[in-house]
């Protein structure tokens, strides 16, 4: 049968692409009968999707902002190239 | 009847602090690296600034700066990409280590504790610990890691600006996965919380 290690390769796979015919049954009979890996299945999809989540909605959270010194180099900068421009 | 069209000029010296943070923020959550996303900030800035006579008000001034901003991430990534051998080694020592020689787990995923997962993200120290994994990734692992969620892509698309083969970025994925997966575990899952 089908040892962990390889059935935590295919289930984390199995969240990127459809797995081929043999792949899938074969995972699909390891975790009917391991419980560590049925668990681990579902705790990898639990932080891919939070993982997802937190990454696409990133924007909404702890907004990082760039430190107000540096903001003030770019704005001179920026003054400085329209100042050369005219 | 004519029909006129008014272009908004562009307006360099509000950009700072009109889109600043924004592009920033843009920028951190596809490099996380403050430095790197600064640098491509002021480069966009700096860049648009050179190109503003080509806007034809087809967009908003933030949406044009941010995809100026994007182009200057996918070329950094790939020049990233390039300079690093792109060979992916067979065996990852730390994944091996979790398990035994046999193939079965050395320490079995422990069942976790506390609150819905769903609404861990909620929780600012949550979101703490999950940076904190993140940041421990190896670097390459990070990127391709937060390359395909990030904007909710295809794998083929990351492939693309990676320049990596499908099969490297699923063990490459699952490389990652599977230490976000112990840390998280170890650090907040498996932890009793009030």
């Amino acid at each position: 049968m089908m040892r962990c290690q390889r059935a935590a390769e295919l289930i984390s796979w199995d969240l990127d692409t459809r797995l081929p015919m043999a792949q899938r049954v074969g995972v699909r009979i390891h975790t009917a009968v391991c419980g560590s890996c049925r668990r681990f299945r579902r705790q990898l999809a639990t932080i891919d999707a939070i993982a997802a989540r937190f990454m696409s909605k990133g924007m909404t959270w702890d907004r990082p902002t760039i430190p107000s010194s540096r903001k003030d180099a770019l704005r001179a900068t920026i003054i400085d190239r329209l100042g050369n421009e005219s | 009847m004519e029909r006129s069209q008014t272009v908004t000029p562009l307006d360099p010296e509000g950009w700072v602090d009109e889109h600043g943070d924004y592009l920033y923020r843009f920028a951190w959550l596809r490099l996380r690296d403050s430095e790197t996303a600064l640098e491509l900030v002021q480069e966009t800035l700096l860049a648009g600034l050179s190109a503003r006579r080509n806007y034809r008000g087809q967009c908003s001034e933030r949406s044009w700066l941010t995809a100026i901003l994007k182009r200057k991430i996918v070329d950094h990534h790939r020049k990233h990409f390039r300079e690093r051998a792109n060979r992916v080694s067979s065996s990852d020592a730390w994944i091996d280590g979790q398990f035994t020689r046999r193939g079965t787990w050395k320490s079995k995923p422990d069942e976790w504790s506390g609150d819905d997962p769903a609404q861990a993200l909620t929780r600012a120290d949550f979101r703490t610990t999950l940076n904190g994994c993140l940041d421990r990734l190896p670097p390459r692992l990070r990127t391709i890691f937060v390359l395909r969620h990030v904007d909710e892509r295809a794998a083929g698309e990351v492939c693309d600006e990676a320049g990596v083969s499908e099969t490297n970025l699923w063990v490459m994925l699952h490389r990652a996965r599977m230490r976000l997966w112990r840390c998280l575990s170890k650090n907040w899952f498996e932890e009793d919380r009030p």
